[in-house]
């Protein structure tokens, strides 16, 4: 059954060898049929050629071998394609036309593909990103798949610290653009509040120095901040030497205490962390916070599951004042899918000139809403388009 | 010598796995033994030999293999696999069949008709 594939395999693989294999069966042949008419007292000469006469052409009976184990159509397609190759060079314009029909479906395909890898198929980037949850509330009765995974203080605080079989971690689920100077540098960046244990429990820990203690990540903690490696490296040069470093957010000083691993980003766009400083009311008040938690080794889902419900749930209850809420475990995908681009673009900028209006503080050369200028672009002074552009800025500046 | 017939279409195959049956043989020997057998009266156009021994081996029917001849040459053997003694007795029984039936058309009488 198999014997004519691989006979034919073999062949086609092997078409030299088949062709080296042919010439000598065949003049052996013709030799022998010369020596049997030599032998009955023909002329070694004349034999020869009249075995030669009575097997024909040996290029002929090659070409039928050939096709005898079907190879004759690789010839053909070999063939066929080469005169395609002619046409086409013949009409340049319907070979571009085509050509560049291709190509735009195919790039559509590959992009529409990306997105839907990014999006769908591949995994969360953090180690054993299957063990990471979130919590979310949800009415009972209620049909709603997703729910909600905002938490207020209470909440946050009751699964903290009750929620043995989980180590949590509370962040901000979004991020809002500062203005950061270092070094004579100023950049519009964007900046994400995270907890205390944000890195630990993704599982990615900074590459230099540390990440927030819980002494920093409370009310009134000093200010300190973590850089993306994108940020250390493009506006900070890399410096090994940056925690302890002092950097201006919003121009207040910030220490660095660390630098996250080159490929870290969490779920929104970010370049730098600083403390989330969460509590039950004023600035780390309010409910748009997220947990994410790990399974601790050893926990079983139901157990996690019986935890999360029994101690987040009578505090939601007494958030929300509705008796059908309760708090549940959810896969962390796709809550913490990090967004297509990441960071902002890096763009180190400098400035030399101090605005006029902006006497005493440091460093507003970059309009807060607005995207970063190149300086080449500029046409009117510096301090005068800066004076008037900043006058719209980031009220907290 | 008698006068030679050429083959009919489509039993050189047969008989090609008849000559390799009787022990393995290169391609001018499969020749001269149907000749031998036939006693010259089968004339095998030699360059349509080889397409039926590839396509032969091609179905798996003979193997081919190297060898030393005689004379301390080196040449190509033939010889008959499993499935090419099957495909002999079969088609040997077709043959039989379809000869019989023509030498009975052939041999009819007019009383037949």
């Amino acid at each position: 059954m198999l014997a004519p594939l691989r006979s034919w395999w073999r062949a086609l693989t092997g078409q030299e060898r088949l062709a080296e294999e042919m010439a000598p069966e065949m003049n052996s042949h013709i030799e022998r049929h010369a020596a049997d008419l030599a032998a009955r007292g023909i002329q070694p000469g004349e034999a020869l050629r009249q075995a030669r006469i009575a097997f024909g052409s040996t290029s002929a009976a090659a070409e039928e071998c050939r096709e005898a184990v079907g190879l004759r159509w690789p010839a053909a397609l070999a063939r066929d394609l080469r005169y395609a190759v002619r046409v086409l060079r013949k009409s340049p314009t319907f070979t571009l036309a085509a050509a560049a029909t291709l190509a735009l479906s195919i790039g559509a395909n590959t992009a529409i593909f990306s997105v839907v890898d990014a999006v769908l198929l591949r995994p969360l980037p953090y180690p054993h990103a299957e063990r990471l949850v979130m919590v979310s509330r949800h009415f009972l009765g209620s049909d709603a798949e997703e729910g909600v995974v905002s938490v207020d203080g209470s909440v946050r605080e009751a699964v903290r610290d009750n929620a043995t079989c989980l180590d949590v971690a509370v962040y901000s689920d979004g991020s809002n653009g500062v203005n950061f100077a270092a070094g004579g540098r100023v950049q519009y960046l964007k900046q994400q509040r995270v907890g205390a244990g944000f890195f630990r429990v993704l599982g990615i820990a900074p590459v230099l120095g540390r990440e927030f203690l819980p002494s920093e990540d409370r009310p009134g903690g000093p200010p300190v901040a973590v850089l993306s490696y994108p940020l250390w490296k493009g506006v900070l040069g890399g410096d090994p030497a940056v925690v302890g470093r002092t950097v201006n957010l919003r121009g207040q000083p910030y220490t660095v205490v660390g630098v996250a691993s080159a490929g870290f980003s969490s779920s929104v766009p970010a370049d730098l962390w600083t403390p989330l400083r969460a509590s039950r009311s004023g600035e780390g008040g309010g409910s748009n916070y997220a947990i994410v938690g790990r399974l601790r080794p050893g926990v079983s889902w139901a157990q996690a599951d019986g935890q999360v419900d029994s101690v987040g749930t009578p505090a939601l209850r007494r958030q929300v004042e509705s008796p059908s809420v309760h708090l549940r475990r959810r896969f962390a995908d796709p809550y913490l899918r990090p967004p297509a681009r990441a960071q902002s673009r890096i763009r180190p900028q400098r400035c030399d000139q101090r605005p006029a209006f902006a006497a005493g503080r440091p460093l507003c050369h970059q309009p807060a809403d607005q995207p970063p200028v190149r300086p080449e672009s500029r046409r009117h002074p510096p301090a005068a388009r800066c004076g008037i552009r900043c006058r719209g800025a980031d009220p907290s500046l | 010598m008698g006068k030679t017939v050429d083959i009919l279409q489509g039993t050189l195959d047969m008989l090609i796995l008849k000559a390799v049956s009787l022990g393995p043989l290169h391609g001018y020997g499969i020749l001269l033994r149907i000749q031998q057998i036939s006693k010259d009266t089968l004339l095998i156009p030699q360059g349509s030999l080889y397409p039926a021994l590839y396509r032969l081996e091609h179905r798996g029917w003979i193997a081919a293999e190297w060898g030393k001849s005689d004379n301390k040459r080196k040449a190509k053997y033939y010889r008959l696999t499993a499935a090419g003694r099957r495909q002999l007795r079969y088609e040997q029984r077709d043959w039989r069949r379809l000869s019989a039936a023509i030498a009975h058309v052939l041999g009819a009488s007019p009383e037949e008709a």
